[in-house]
């Protein structure tokens, strides 16, 4: 890595950009009640659905797009956006040996290697391939246990009640702008759910990928932890190089119960744009979860360094007494990306604690926004909350922004917010430069310490290859 | 009529009123389009970011009328008269004959912003390069009936602090604009006093706007304790040229509704410039402190304290905005916003913010709200210290840091005496 020169890494082209060629059901582009109708009909689902969906849909064409967000980019055009796209397969494949060998040789380059994951790394990987589920590993495994883990399209079909209990309790359609666009076109995504008193024994992992052309994602995941359940989700994502921007507008869901705890972890490397900003991936996405009962835990964790625009922000709702939320996050913008994250920690319950690390970087002409709340309501006797966010600036056109939100409404309760802003010091360069290392081994090594408590909070081979979507922006970025 | 459109139309008396005195034709034409700015923006609502968490409604419902003539001044003691000169207002105009302040220097010029308007150009000038104006600037840019103008030959010493009282009477508008420019290296320290008199509302728009040559130094102190159904807005733009020193003391202790608005343009190279603030919150009061510090170029320097101590059904909002424009190399900000929180019902909200568009800079924030520490009370009560004393110590302590940046002297024994009556929550069981 040292040897690399600076302007050689930092314009790496993106490593994951090819197309696959693979026979692909797309509908009209358009968006319409016919497409949500037709939607529903194509993946056979129950007619509570389908009235969700349409739901959502008439609340949609009431709602405008938000603007608020520091991020700037041209109009989108709803209508020109193709709202379903599946791989044409004779039938539901049963092993990996039916499914499509295009398929699996996409994900051989994606270095997600599926039929050796299952017996090496551990991982049952619930791969989507744009919207809907091929493979689906370890199932058995988990079925033993009485884990659910399938495709969502899935879990409709198949339990249909606890889709119909938890769908839309903690993000609502009604929510916001595009939470309502995927509540009523969401194409595939991932169900978890772990029965009372289970602890899931292997990290969930499902990696996402773009790639038909002009098709927007609506991934929907949905994570249910019973009552003193466990469960850890990973997801993953990199996406093909194309010129079009595509707008991929997820909803994420977890709802832990009394003394449940879920993880979740993401790395995001969709396609950023190339280095003038043209194309690149629209990441607007809503996360939220829900600690619905005492004791309840959740924690997201991300390392966000790809797409052209990233806005989100994964959040607590902690209403149960003891309930703890936590994020912990890195996101780093180059060229012309731009994020805008940050999390809400909403305190309801007693004795809630809430901790909040955020590590921006930017470099070339990135902006990177940090937006937060933390909320403590009256009834949120000695609540508790911590954040620190950092901003680490290489460049002096990129731009760093941190606005937090607190609002505090119990004397017991005790909240601290720190931010900092600076660039990486010289003496500290100085420093590790004269024991011998290179520029570039310097920078790395203060941006992965700068990085490290978000990273520690990763899952291993999360934790690695963060580390090296990382040093592919950041070597260079300072020289 | 819904109470917005009524507002809308409300002053229009007091449009017609302030056209009517004597002034030149610009400022006439200046007023007539800031009432219409002010009348198709209307007045914030709390979908508005910047007042998210001050709701106007209270303001919206009430009449409030400016008096055709300036009431005499019913004057009481205050806490600065032994450490300043004063000049008095009522409801926004100039009442000479309690002013004190005489015998000025070479160099100062020292009027009411009415006539410094018909004898100095250089006033007429400055007010007429005016920014743009928000819903409330452009209020108070159309109606204000008098205030301040100071200017400050190059070099030139201030003697002694300037008061400015300025009182509200029942039932009143009070709109004041103050101008305040210091020539370079001069130096002056001004304390911005609202008061009311008796018990009942009124409503004070009041907007400053100071010029730092290069080298000038400006304290600027302002204390709002006007009754307990006042309404306050305050606005102060300061802009500072290369090493100037600004330093603003903003303590918010009384009004229904209490809003300051102090946006600082750090315009010249290696300015500086410190702004404290202090809420004291009791009964209903709501206080919010808006700041915005613009470092546009290289080499300033800011540094914010604001902290509230809120009792019984109080509220603190605090937006601290720190901008570093792309250039703007060796910025180095920091700001801190602190809230004990002393009663169920009283609430914080804060809002730091940082916008950085430059790599080389240091800047920083923190906000953190809480109770009283009881480790820190049951350490001085362990020393034999009674418990509605030691909570004063801890509270007195908390305060003081907030006027701790003003240098020695009497005008900072004065604050301290005027603070330590006022502090909520001592003396309480």
């Amino acid at each position: 890595m040292a040897n690399v020169t600076v302007r050689e890494a930092v314009e790496r082209e993106y490593r994951w950009g090819f197309v696959t060629p693979i026979e692909q059901e797309t509908f009209p582009k358009g968006l319409s009640e016919e497409v949500v109708r037709l939607i529903s009909a194509r993946k056979n689902e129950p007619e509570f659905m389908l009235e969700w969906r349409l739901a959502a849909y008439r609340h949609w064409l009431t709602m405008q797009e938000p603007t608020w967000a520091t991020v700037r980019h041209p109009p989108i055009d709803y209508q020109d956006i193709s709202y379903f796209a599946a791989p044409r397969q004779k039938a539901a494949p049963k092993s990996l040996d039916e499914v499509d060998p295009e398929l699996l040789a996409t994900y051989e380059k994606l270095g997600i290697p599926l039929a050796e994951r299952e017996a090496l790394a551990g991982v049952a990987v619930d791969a989507v391939f744009d919207s809907v589920s091929v493979a689906t590993t370890f199932k058995d495994k988990l079925a033993s246990l009485g884990i659910i883990f399938c495709a969502f399209s899935e879990a409709v079909r198949e339990h249909p009640d606890l889709v119909r209990q938890y769908l839309g309790s903690v993000v609502p359609y009604t929510d916001n702008f595009f939470a309502t666009l995927n509540s009523a076109v969401f194409s595939d995504g991932s169900f978890v759910y772990v029965p009372k008193g289970v602890r899931c024994p292997m990290e969930l992992s499902t990696y996402f990928r773009i790639n038909a052309r002009s098709t927007g994602q609506f991934e929907r995941t949905l994570i249910i932890a019973d009552e003193g359940a466990f469960v850890s989700y990973l997801e993953g994502c990199t996406a093909p190089m194309r010129d079009e921007n595509q707008l991929h507008a997820a909803v994420v869901e977890l709802v832990a119960l009394k003394d449940a705890t879920i993880k979740y972890a993401t790395v995001q490397n969709w396609y950023p744009g190339d280095k003038e900003g043209r194309g690149g991936i629209y990441n607007f996405v809503t996360k939220r979860g829900e600690c619905r009962g005492d004791n309840a835990h959740i924690s997201w964790t991300q390392v966000e360094t790809g797409s052209a625009i990233t806005w989100k922000y994964p959040s607590c709702i902690l209403r149960g007494d003891n309930a703890v939320g936590e994020f912990y996050s890195v996101a780093l913008t180059n060229h012309h990306q731009q994020a805008d994250t940050g999390t809400k920690m909403i305190h309801i319950g007693r004795n809630t604690r809430s901790t909040v690390v955020s590590k921006g970087i930017s470099a070339g002409h990135g902006s990177n926004a940090y937006r937060g709340l933390v909320k403590v309501l009256a009834s949120a006797d000695n609540a508790r909350n911590y954040t620190q966010c950092d901003s680490l600036l290489m460049g002096e056109r990129c731009a760093a922004h941190t606005f937090p939100y607190i609002e505090v409404k119990n004397p017991t309760a005790r909240v601290e917010h720190e931010a900092t802003t600076g660039k990486i010091g010289e003496d500290q360069l100085f420093y590790l430069m004269s024991r011998g290392l290179s520029a570039e081994d310097a920078v790395n090594m203060i941006v992965s310490g700068f990085c490290r408590e978000v990273f520690k909070e990763l899952p291993m081979e999360f934790a690695v290859e963060a580390k090296k979507l990382l040093a592919v922006s950041l070597e260079g970025a300072v020289g | 009529m819904n109470d917005a459109v009524q507002f809308a139309h409300r002053y229009d008396a007091a449009l017609a009123q302030a056209l009517a005195r004597p002034q030149p034709a610009w400022l006439r034409r200046q007023r007539g389009e800031a009432y219409a700015r002010f009348q198709a923006l209307g007045l914030p609502t709390t979908r508005q970011e910047d007042w998210r968490y001050t709701a106007l409604t209270g303001l919206e419902r009430t009449a409030f009328a400016p008096p055709e003539r300036v009431p005499a001044a019913h004057l009481r003691h205050t806490a600065f008269d032994a450490v300043a000169r004063r000049l008095v207002f009522v409801d926004g105009g100039f009442r000479p004959e309690a002013s004190t302040f005489r015998d000025l220097p070479q160099g100062v010029t020292l009027l009411p912003l009415s006539e410094a308007l018909l004898r100095r150009s250089a006033a007429g000038e400055l007010l007429q390069d005016a920014p743009e104006a928000d819903a409330l600037g452009a209020f108070n840019r159309a109606l204000w009936r008098d205030g301040l103008y100071l200017e400050l030959a190059p070099g030139v010493e201030l003697p002694e602090p300037l008061h400015l009282v300025c009182l509200g009477t029942p039932g009143h508008l009070a709109p004041l604009r103050h101008l305040l420019v210091l020539g370079r290296g001069s130096r002056a320290t001004v304390i911005e006093h609202y008061l009311s008199e008796g018990d009942d509302a009124h409503f004070t728009p009041a907007a400053s706007e100071c010029r730092l040559e290069a080298g000038a130094g400006l304290v600027h102190v302002k204390v709002a304790e006007e009754n307990e159904a006042a309404y306050h807005i305050g606005r102060t733009l300061v802009r500072q040229a290369a090493g100037s020193r600004y330093l603003s003391l903003s303590l918010a202790a009384g009004g229904l509704l209490t809003r300051t608005d102090l946006a600082v343009r750090l315009e010249g190279e290696a300015a500086a410039c410190t702004l404290n603030g202090l809420t004291l919150g009791r009964g209903r009061r709501h206080a919010d402190h808006h700041t915005y510090i613009d470092h546009r170029q290289p080499r300033c320097t800011s540094r914010q304290l604001y902290k509230g101590v809120l009792d019984e059904r109080a509220r603190a909002v605090f937006n601290g905005r720190v901008r570093v424009a792309p250039g703007a190399v060796g910025s180095d900000a920091r700001q801190m916003n602190r809230n004990l929180l002393l009663s169920a019902a009283a609430e914080a909200d804060s809002k730091p913010q940082l916008e950085i568009f430059a790599d080389d800079v240091k800047c920083s924030h923190g906000a953190a709200v809480g109770g009283l520490d009881a480790e820190q009370l049951y350490y001085l009560r362990s020393r034999g210290l009674a418990e509605p004393t030691a909570r004063a110590l801890l509270l007195k302590a908390f305060a003081a840091e907030v006027y701790e940046a003003l240098p020695a002297g009497a005008l900072r024994d004065a604050l301290e005496d005027w603070l330590a009556g006022r502090l909520p929550g001592v003396g309480r069981d």
